[in-house]
């Protein structure tokens, strides 16, 4: 299959400016390294699922990979063209192709603007404003949303329907790629259900590329044919679904598959990773995860692991599959 | 088995809104005995805060508990003198609002924070006494070097180490029962289970009663041995958990479990519940799942009670002896 969407080597630095009394005498701000060295390959057609915890960068990649961050390193390479350095025109074309849904569909929706408007306005961006109407009747209609609704204010929808609106608005302009951040994180479970058979459909109907960020990893797995895993702006782990969930084989992945709870299971017991996310400012040495890892040798605060390909198409990151932690 | 440690029975509360009174709260029954963990899963909305915020009398007006019972340790929580109330309240009942950046003040230091409840309750003699079982809490909880971080304020927290010192405070009065309520959002996966697991600890250990509030089915399915299930201000099923999830007794608890992807089975294919909660100021007497009930005959259109349903189970649904196996 062809690559859609693939990024190497991608980085993304932010300046953390410093506190004031550090201004005032001259000292530097920080640097805060939200994506490190990421490589990610999306090919036509495909979902991968982007999954760690909080603060690991999964919406700063998903971003990265829309161009709505410029990487501060490496390449994003979007259908065969080079956008990283793309100026702003050039890239309008090929925005109407890349969009993505947020987590909170209230906070992404102008309170200000009927739902009409809210679909009207991508398409007159990028479109005669004739051929409106019928698109977005027909869009209206594939979310589950009635006619009648076309006039409302997104306040007036509950949380299930906002997101049908985010769903529209995205998928109006037909994009090939989508970035879906914890589209269903802030939705009934009944509700969420609805959201995610919606996606699916729409997804395999028009043929959609989909990076799907969450923190479930239960929500994932049943959308994604591949799965990512981060930690501290890296990729520690990467293949097909059934391989990273049945065989997970960075010790992170392990410790995250574990912690999260099953129906008809029994509780493991004190199974939790221990510790917290280190500061993204200041990362452990060598490999990001040693100071959790119940795995972790004398190597592991020295070097850093490369990712490691461990054959068909899975790869983890780790001392472990490289000759070890000693 | 002994009596229970928090009993209520036909708790009603009650919002006067603009559109009319909604009651947030309908008729509800619960039971936790001491070291038992209940778990209560629910649509947004259904309830399932205001119903603890009610036993802990921290409703805030214009809400109003009209109706029921509450009673803790055997004494009836609606009847007791003012002052008294509020002793057993701060003390033997504490509320961990898992939101732990909102819950904490930013302005105080961990310390102060942990230290201010051990001195108001006077479980601590003095500010000296205070600072060692402040540090003693939060290392129980799994803050590293707790002594050494003291005077620090809740930003120079992490997440996690925010969430545990949020439980710290709330557990520093040592209460009977402690209600978590979880945020929508979940937190981290790993957090989260780490939290739980102190919680579990806490009730085995020291028998600390456990309300878990929370959407997700799965924690109360590992966490709880009884779960309630809320729906629209009402409590739509009861029961040991396991039960429950094997052979749920109401057509809202089987939707949402048919509605939960799992990742022991990633393909299960989801059947989501159609439609949405109804509006709870304009409900009528009926069964309050009838819309979205692939089960609704005309009957349901009557007032519909919470009936015996097996083995220390409840169900609200009339067609419930027919969904038994
Ligand atoms: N504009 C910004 N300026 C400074 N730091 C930022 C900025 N955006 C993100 N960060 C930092 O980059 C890191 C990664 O953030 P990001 O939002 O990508 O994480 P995430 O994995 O999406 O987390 P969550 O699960 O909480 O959404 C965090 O430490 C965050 O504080
Ligand atoms: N201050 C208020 N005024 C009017 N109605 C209120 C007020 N507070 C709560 N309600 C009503 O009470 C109902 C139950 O709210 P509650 O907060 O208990 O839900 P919940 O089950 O805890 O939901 P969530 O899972 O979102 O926390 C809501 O439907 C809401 O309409
Ligand atoms: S490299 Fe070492 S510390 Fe890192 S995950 Fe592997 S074993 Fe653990
Ligand atoms: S009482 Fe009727 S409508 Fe209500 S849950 Fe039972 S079958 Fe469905
Ligand atoms: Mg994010
Ligand atoms: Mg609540």
């Amino acid at each position: 299959m062809t690559p859609l969407i693939q990024a190497r080597g991608v980085e993304r630095r932010f300046d953390i400016p410093p506190p004031l009394l550090d201004r005032l005498r001259r000292r530097p701000g920080r640097v805060l390294r939200a994506v490190s060295g990421v490589d990610l390959v999306i090919a036509r057609g495909e979902t991968l699922g982007l999954i760690g915890e909080s603060g690991c960068g999964k919406s700063t990649l998903g971003r990265l990979l829309l161009r709505l961050h410029a990487p501060t390193a490496g390449q994003v390479i979007f259908d065969g063209q080079d956008i990283t350095a793309l100026p702003e025109p050039a890239l309008r074309p090929l925005r109407a192709r890349m969009q993505i849904i947020f987590q909170d569909p209230y906070a992404s929706l102008n309170p200000r603007r009927t739902v009409r408007e809210i679909l009207t306005l991508p398409l007159a961006l990028h479109e005669r404003r004739s051929a409106a109407e019928p698109r977005i009747l027909a869009m209206l209609d594939r979310v589950g949303l009635a006619r009648a609704h076309l006039d409302r204010y997104p306040h007036q929808f509950s949380g299930g329907q906002r997101q049908r609106i985010g769903i529209a608005r995205a998928l109006i302009l037909r994009p090939d790629f989508v970035v879906c951040d914890e589209p269903v994180s802030a939705l009934d479970v009944s509700v969420q259900a609805q959201v995610l058979a919606l996606l699916r459909e729409l997804r395999d109907e028009l043929g959609l590329t989909l990076l799907f960020i969450s923190h479930d990893l239960a929500v994932v797995a049943h959308l994604a044919a591949r799965i990512c895993v981060m930690y501290l702006g890296r990729i520690v782990e990467e293949g097909p679904r059934d391989a990273v969930l049945q065989s997970p084989a960075h010790p992170y992945t392990r410790a995250l598959l574990a912690a999260v709870p099953r129906i008809g299971a029994a509780p493991l017991a004190a199974r939790a990773a221990a510790g917290d996310l280190p500061s993204p400012l200041a990362p452990p040495p060598g490999c990001a995860f040693h100071p959790r890892c119940p795995s972790a040798g004398p190597r592991c605060s020295r070097q850093a692991p490369r990712l490691m390909d461990l054959g068909a198409g899975h790869q983890a990151a780790c001392h472990l599959h490289d000759g070890g932690v000693l | 088995m002994n009596p229970p440690l928090l009993s209520v029975r036909g708790l009603r509360t009650v919002f006067p809104t603009r559109r009319g009174p909604v009651v947030a709260a309908d008729d509800v029954d619960l039971e936790i005995a001491e070291g038992e963990a209940l778990g209560i899963v629910g649509e947004s909305g259904s309830g399932k805060s205001v119903t603890f915020l009610s036993v802990l009398g921290l409703l805030r007006p214009p809400g109003r508990i009209e109706a029921g019972e509450i009673l803790f340790a055997g004494r009836d929580l609606r009847r007791l003198p003012h002052a008294e109330l509020r002793a057993l309240r701060g003390r033997q009942m504490a509320l961990a609002m898992q939101d732990a950046l909102s819950a904490l003040n930013p302005a105080f230091t961990i310390g102060t924070q942990v230290t201010e409840t051990l001195l108001t309750h006077r479980i601590a003699p003095d500010m000296r006494a205070a600072r060692a079982q402040a540090a003693a809490l939060l290392t129980r909880v799994g803050i590293p070097a707790a002594a050494e971080r003291l005077d620090d304020y809740p930003h120079q927290f992490s997440g996690g180490m925010r969430q545990r010192a949020m439980i710290a405070i709330s557990l520093a009065a040592r209460p009977r029962l402690l209600v978590a309520d979880e945020p929508t959002t979940a937190l981290d996966v790993t957090l989260r289970a780490q939290v739980l697991d102190l919680l579990d600890t806490l009730r085995r250990e020291d028998g600390l009663a456990l309300a878990l509030i929370t959407h997700d089915l799965a924690v109360v399915a590992e966490r709880c041995p009884r779960v309630m299930v809320m729906y629209a201000g009402q409590v739509v099923e009861s029961g040991p958990t396991e039960a429950v999830i094997a052979r749920p007794r109401h057509p809202y608890t089987r939707g949402l479990l048919e509605s939960l992807p799992r990742l022991e089975d990633p393909d299960r294919p989801l059947h989501p519940i159609p439609g949405q909660v109804p509006d709870l100021a304009r409900l009528d007497p009926g069964c309050r799942f009838r819309n979205r009930c692939g089960m609704a005959i005309a009957e349901c259109a009557a007032p519909v009670t919470l009936q015996p349903a097996g083995e220390g189970r409840l169900s609200r649904c009339i067609r419930a002896p027919e969904m038994a196996p």
